[in-house]
């Protein structure tokens, strides 16, 4: 159910963002340092295709627009790049960046193209988020910047299928929605279920995790725009429903706080971190948690050198017994989860989805597969 | 080459006050109930001297004083943390599981940072929190029990219930 690639081995390095093309035959990743790799999957095997290095500091968000085909990444050097799959001069096809000036003075943190491709949102570390478009006339991207008010580094940001409403999750233990509507960009944009229409920059609603106590990690709409997921770091995930009126559910988990989530269907919602697993949870009116789509197989560490690691066990751990032998934890990911993208499917009809982690793997979930072989599926 | 120094005075220097984008807790909201937590107070001691010590515990995790972290520690929470350590020490270890599986998670939530909180008080002569150690040598025999509170509280409540009582802006 779940098929795992060591993509970043010799060394094994982390990834913490990675972004699949339209038809999930690319991926754009980045191992924590200042360049992007793209790999081709054949749904076997991974094969380096493109570095883009262009940035001079670690990259921290990548997001490819599946209706452009064109590739944002930001970074730590408070820049971001768009690049287009085009002729250069020579006349051979390469990925064409563009600097983007985001006119910030910390780092950018997290980047997201709008559904529809022509504007995308960069959340930093400056208190603010960039919102950037294509200017045709000046060939040029510009950044309209949303501040107020935003008291803290932004970590995460969606956008509702409307193309003009934009969630932002902020290390002030607040998730808000903003108004991101550009003139000349957009139609004209209307009441939505999440109150009156606002000029841009404006804050349309404001949640605050219920206990001042969870920096937001992930935010996400579902596919309807009518409900609005946030996980915290006070390892509770909230659902606020806007044709509920705006009533906020709150439900505090065991594990430990999720970094990344994403809606799977109407009424589901997955959501993992710093577990190592991805859980999944429903929402029908009620917020309830139905558990963890790792089944937690114990491995079998295979070793040829039973002798030579006894000595080296002596050697560094001061012990013979097998237990210390064993170097794996008893999940798919090794380390915590970055990031989850969909890969078979879209927002709201899930069949897949990946996820990279700080071991760096990527892993293919596949959600039917994994929900059949879940522990407390019997109950 | 430079000096190296046996100095590690500057790890405590607070590079932060400098910084003007520095984040501000809502100060106006920090102000806790005294009425309320006096009146929560006086009913877990009633229950407690009752001999009805999971009453007392549930009473006092009811609507404990919250507020910001401040330099100086506020009496009122002070005071609400000895009642606290009293209830929990009033039970033998072997008491612990069966009084923890009685709360909900909120109330687990709240328990756990009691216990680190009451850690705290008892262990660390140098914070201003525990200036009052000096004539609280009677709650000392506390920090045993306080580490089969954190157990069985971590049990019920998992890692969530330890990240939620150290992430939380809000202390008891």
């Amino acid at each position: 159910m779940a098929t795992e690639f060591q993509l970043m081995k010799n060394p094994v390095l982390p990834l913490f963002t990675h972004a699949w093309n339209k038809d999930k035959t690319q991926v754009c990743v980045s191992p924590g340092d200042n360049k992007a790799h793209i790999y081709s999957f054949d749904g076997k095997n991974y094969k380096l295709e493109h570095t883009l290095e262009d940035h001079t500091a670690t990259i921290t968000g990548i997001d490819w627009s599946a209706e452009s085909n064109d590739i944002v990444t930001c970074g730590h050097d408070r820049n971001a790049y768009v690049y287009c799959w085009k002729k250069n001069d020579a006349g051979v096809e390469v990925w064409d960046p563009k600097l983007v000036i985001l006119r910030i003075n910390r780092a950018a943190t997290c980047v997201k193209w709008s559904p529809n491709g022509k504007k995308f949102a960069v959340g930093s570390g400056a208190r603010v988020i960039s919102v950037c478009y294509f200017e045709e006339d000046n060939d040029w991207w510009v950044s309209k910047h949303i501040k107020r008010p935003i008291r803290s580094t932004i970590l995460s940001i969606d956008w509702h299928p409307n193309n003009y409403l934009l969630a932002a999750g902020s290390a002030d233990f607040k998730c808000r929605i903003f108004s991101a509507a550009v003139k000349g960009v957009d139609e004209k944009n209307k009441e939505t279920e999440w109150g009156a229409r606002k000029k841009f920059g404006e804050v349309v609603q404001e949640f605050s995790t219920s206990t001042a106590g969870g920096w937001v990690h992930a935010v996400s709409f579902s596919q309807d725009g009518t409900k609005v997921a946030f996980a915290a770091h006070d390892s509770c995930v909230y659902v606020v429903d806007a044709t509920d009126n705006l009533k906020m559910h709150r439900l505090p988990c065991k594990a430990l706080p999720y970094r990344t989530i994403e809606w799977v269907s109407a009424t589901e919602f997955v959501a993992a971190g710093f577990d190592y697993v991805p859980a999944l949870f429903s929402f029908t009116g009620a917020l309830q948690y139905i558990g963890e789509l790792d089944t937690r197989q114990e491995k079998e560490t295979k070793s040829t050198f039973r002798a030579l690691d006894k000595f080296r066990n002596l050697d560094s751990k001061g012990t013979t017994e097998g237990s210390a032998l064993k170097t794996k934890v008893n999940t798919t990911h090794q380390n915590c989860i970055a990031d989850l993208q969909i890969f078979a499917g879209e927002k709201g009809n899930v069949a897949k989805f990946t996820t990279v982690g700080s071991d760096g793997k990527i892993v293919v979930w596949d959600l039917a597969a994994a929900k059949r072989s879940m522990p407390s599926s019997a109950a | 080459m430079a000096k190296r120094t046996r100095s590690d005075g500057f790890r405590r220097t607070d590079i932060d006050k400098f910084d003007e984008d520095k984040y501000h807790d809502e100060v106006e909201a920090s102000q806790v109930d005294s009425a309320l937590a006096s009146q929560m107070q006086k009913e877990a001691i009633g229950l407690l001297n009752g001999g009805k010590k999971a009453e007392a515990l549930k009473a006092a995790l009811k609507s404990p004083p919250l507020s910001y972290r401040t330099a100086q520690p506020d009496p009122v929470k002070v005071e609400y943390l000895k009642v606290v350590l009293d209830i929990l020490g009033a039970f033998k270890s072997t008491e612990v599981a069966a009084a923890v599986k009685e709360l909900s998670q909120d109330e687990c939530d709240l328990l756990m940072k009691f216990v680190y909180r009451g850690m705290e008080y008892l262990a660390r002569p140098n914070t201003a929190a525990a200036k009052a150690m000096e004539e609280d040598e009677a709650r000392r025999a506390y920090s045993n029990i306080l580490l089969t509170w954190h157990k069985q509280a971590t049990e019920h409540g998992g890692l969530g219930c330890v990240v939620r009582a150290m992430a939380d802006r809000k202390t008891v």
